[in-house]
């Protein structure tokens, strides 16, 4: 194509030399009291005007005159954009070589290709728009749209929006799909009249003459349908028999189900094309799989029931994010699917839609939700239909709390609106368990519909030389005794506790590990003693072993069964730790040393001294515990526990609930 | 009589609001009868209250039929009328729409034109009184229609002609919208997709649909009613009928 402007006469990157050059071609049209009056800052700094917006002016978007507008030159000539120099010294050379157009651009003028029908472009001068104007419309002319229905239009380098502005809309053109030109035309014929371009009237008005018609491309086409004779005839043959039938007395709009729910069925055909056609009768739904007690819940369940079922029945389903990040939690072979990637965007109900479209479409007869926030919010909305369908299991771990004590989470509000949609509650601990069977009067048959599931813990460290296992070193003269304490500096872990203990017992060193998570208050804002040493974070709990600790410290206010504990009692570390959650299911006066209330100060300065005083008495209860945890919580059980809640919960579904497809 | 189409008319509860629908039902029969039809004119009443069973005996004379059922449901309301029908084909009426004249003869003869196992809606629904729209039905031969869209998101409502027997292979189901069931059309469309049947849409036609705040549709959707399982739903199934069936 021809160039507006002749691009290729001397022009390239900023330099000292060419700003040499750069000056001579503005010096003559550079508006230096316009300059002034509008940069304050330059006058101030006592800075040359040219010299400035050379320098740093024009790529602030600060315009060298009051008849230029950088924008829009660059608009016309996008190609500019690219030499990295003033869009207004390219004019003023322009206008130095004698080129016409930019003359036509002093005289207010604007030179706009297009295709003469001939295959040949002209150069035609047309009033300039503002600068408003054209700011208003870009945002509304689709150059994709405008140019795949005048390709000659691109073929010329014409730019859309100011074809539309300066003859498209005179010629009918559609700005975009959205905007049907003829139709606001014919029906505002005030504004034809004025010969108004409809698209910048609608823009102007559309807030204030509501009353104004105005229809996309397609809906034009029906609105006209329905000015046709024969619909008008209907229309009125309808409302001569029910008046109603003219109101609501408003402009209507078209509703067409794939403009409205489009990203939905496109999420579903996706989905489905992913997932493919194999059915998975057992689905687990997560949130993702990071670092949290959940997560692995949900490998160790995954890896039960692939045990009984075969991995080929199960599909496990990340609904949140994407992150899959410990496959090694999850039975080799494991079919996943990322929920999350195709939910981006959808509005939540239409989420929970595509979750109960992917449990039909993959023919799910169980399903077992670990935390996944989707499944909790499906279950509230469409509980009562998916539970006619599949088994609905739950995994509950502890519940929240608030900062002024209120109990909330899953097992609270969302336990509350969808228990009765529920044939299985799994629970991690004993407590938990009890308390919701009590909270719901679910006794009797429907007592087992509540189930603890003791998590398999982690092997034991095995690293350590069995000489130090449950055996700390006596101290020798000087070297303090070793308390551990690791986890999350969240108020859940009530780490002001931690900080109390440490300084009623200065002659004991308190080794800490851990980082805030879900709250942002650092160990250092309560103030701790010198004998509190914060640590950092570690990735294996070994690393927390060296030197090793005497006694092991558990606060917290609310919990579960904290997998910590489960490490610490592997490494065979004795342990005190508050009476909360499920913690007094595996630490007693046998096994450790328990506190009550969670908050007694006295309590857990009392235990340490006993733990660090008798070290025989400590290691022979380390060393309880950890036979207790594997009695307890190893997979076999784990697997014989998952089998057995499922076949009762079964059993008894088959007892009260049908199927609703007969 | 053996009718080429049975016109059904369901009332409720409608009351006077029923008068506009018989009538525009009675001139869409005589419509057709006038373009050569043999029509066959049924109204049934699903738990009526004494105003509309009134209303509907007014019109009982220029009908075929008058039935009264116990079902509290407009599926099993359907479903009755036409194992009723004597007509070849069937189409519904609900008793506070309303056809145009042209609707059943038009309707006819597009699937004289489009053969058996085609389903004929009309292009467009014009919602009024509580809504000002116009619902644009797509044809299944529309490049943008998908099955996986249509698990989804309904997208053609009962008030059709096709042949009587589609319905006797595939009656509706039963409304529970106390244990979240609804949506009977839906499920309709999906199980009727699934079996190779196509919905097309008759050009130039118009179905006049009441929109009041209080109709059975929002109310589902208020309760997060879902339509039952189809044979749709299966992705196995999906598969097999690809995302533009």
């Amino acid at each position: 194509m021809k160039w507006l402007f002749d691009r290729k006469r001397g022009l390239g990157r900023g330099s000292v030399q060419q700003h040499g050059n750069w000056r001579e071609d503005i010096a003559q049209i550079f508006s230096v009291p316009f300059y002034e009056s509008r940069n304050p800052d330059v006058v101030e700094a006592g800075i040359d005007p040219i010299a400035h917006y050379l320098d740093f002016g024009w790529r602030e978007g600060r315009e060298p005159a009051p008849w230029f507008d950088s924008t829009l030159y660059l608009r016309i000539q996008p190609e500019l954009t690219s030499l990295d120099m003033p869009a207004f010294v390219h004019f003023g050379r322009s206008l130095r070589n004698g080129d016409g157009a930019a003359l036509a651009w002093l005289r207010g003028e604007l030179i706009l290709p297009l295709p003469d029908g001939r295959g040949k472009v002209v150069h035609t001068a047309f009033p300039r728009p503002l600068a408003s104007t054209i700011k208003l419309l870009s945002d509304h002319v689709d150059k994709d749209y405008y140019w795949s229905r005048r390709p000659d239009l691109r073929a010329a380098g014409t730019d859309p929006v100011l074809h539309y502005i300066l003859l498209g809309w005179k010629e009918g053109m559609n700005p975009s799909a959205g905007f049907s030109t003829e139709f606001y035309l014919s029906r505002n014929p005030d504004i034809r009249e004025a010969g108004i371009n409809p698209l910048l009237h609608y823009l102007e008005v559309r807030h204030k003459e509501e009353w104004r018609q105005v229809a996309s491309v397609v809906d034009a086409a029906i609105f006209n349908e329905f000015d046709d004779i024969a619909m008008k005839q209907r229309v009125a043959a309808a409302v001569a028999l029910d008046p109603m039938v003219a109101l609501p007395d408003q402009p209507r709009r078209v509703t067409f189900p794939p403009l409205q729910y489009g990203a939905l069925g496109a999420a579903a055909e996706a989905m489905r094309t992913a997932v493919g056609p194999t059915p998975a009768p057992v689905v687990v739904l997560l949130p993702h799989v990071r670092m949290s007690g959940a997560a692995r819940v949900a490998g160790e369940l995954t890896r039960a029931l692939a045990g009984i079922d075969g991995t080929d029945r199960l599909l496990v389903v990340t609904t949140e994010e994407a992150s899959f990040e410990y496959p090694d939690w999850f039975p080799e072979g494991i079919r996943l699917l990322d929920l999350s990637a195709f939910r981006e965007g959808l509005e939540p109900e239409w989420a929970m839609r595509l979750l109960f479209d992917l449990l039909r479409g993959v023919g799910a007869r169980q399903v077992f939700n670990v935390n996944s926030r989707l499944a909790w919010d499906t279950l509230r909305v469409y509980g009562r239909q998916i539970a006619q369908e599949c088994l609905v299991a739950s995994y509950l771990f502890t519940w929240d709390e608030s900062p002024r004590g209120a109990r909330v989470g899953y097992p609270i509000q969302w336990l509350r609106d969808t228990v009765d949609h529920h044939d299985l509650i799994l629970c991690d601990t004993a407590r938990l368990a009890d308390e919701i069977r009590a909270r719901f009067a679910l006794d009797g048959p429907d007592a087992a519909r509540v189930t603890t599931l003791y998590t398999p813990a982690p092997e034991p460290t095995p690293e350590r030389p069995a000489s130090d296992a449950g055996a700390p070193q006596q101290a020798a003269d000087g070297v303090p005794k070793r308390v551990l304490w690791a986890g999350r500096f969240d108020r859940q872990k009530r780490v002001d506790l931690l900080i109390a203990i440490a300084r009623q017992m200065p002659e004991v060193e308190f080794r800490v590990y851990g980082k805030p998570v879900l709250d942002d208050t650092p160990l250092a804002a309560g103030d701790p003693p010198p004998n509190l040493l914060e640590l950092g974070t570690f990735t294996r709990f070994d690393e927390a072993l060296d030197p090793l600790p005497d006694v092991f410290l558990y606060t917290a206010q609310w919990d579960g069964m904290p997998t910590i504990l489960l490490d610490a009692a592997g490494a065979r570390l004795p342990i005190v730790a508050a009476d909360v959650g499920g913690i007094a299911e595996l630490v007693g006066p046998e096994t450790g040393w328990l506190v009550a209330p969670f908050d007694d100060v006295e309590g857990y300065v009392a235990a340490l001294r006993a733990a660090l005083s008798d070290p025989a008495d400590a290691a022979r209860r380390a060393t309880a515990l950890q036979a207790r945890i594997a009695a307890m919580m190893n997979r076999p059980a784990y697997a014989r526990d998952v089998a057995e809640a499922r076949t009762a919960a079964l059993a008894l579904r088959q007892a009260t609930r049908t199927d609703p497809q007969g | 009589m053996t009718a080429d189409i049975t016109a059904i008319v369901t009332g409720h509860r409608e009351g006077r609001l029923a008068v506009a629908s018989l009538r525009s039902a009675l001139s869409a029969v005589a419509a057709a009868r006038s373009e050569g039809r043999r029509l066959e004119l049924l109204l049934i009443l699903d738990r009526p209250d004494p105003a509309t069973r009134a209303v509907f005996q007014r019109y009982s004379a220029q009908a075929d039929g008058l039935q009264e059922v116990d079902f509290g449901d407009q599926g099993m309301t359907r479903n009755a009328a036409i194992t009723a029908a004597s007509g070849a084909r069937v189409a519904c009426l609900d008793a506070d729409d309303l056809w145009t004249e042209d609707w059943l003869w038009r309707a006819a003869a597009f699937l004289d034109r489009h053969g058996p196992g085609v389903i004929a809606h009309p292009a467009y629904n014009y919602f009024f009184e509580g809504q000002a729209t116009i619902f644009r039905h797509i044809d299944q031969d529309d490049p943008e229609f998908s099955a996986d869209f249509l698990r989804v998101v309904n997208y053609w409502d009962a008030l059709c002609l096709c042949d009587r027997d589609v319905h006797l292979s595939f009656p509706y189901a039963a409304r529970d919208v106390d244990a979240g069931w609804a949506y009977e059309d839906w499920h309709w469309n999906c199980e009727t997709v699934a079996a190779g049947l196509r919905h097309k849409t008759v050009p130039g036609t118009v179905l006049f649909k009441r929109r009041k705040p209080q109709s059975q549709t929002l109310q589902a959707s208020g309760s997060k009613a879902m339509m039952r399982r189809s044979r749709l739903s299966s992705y196995a199934q999906a598969g097999a009928q690809g995302s533009t069936a």
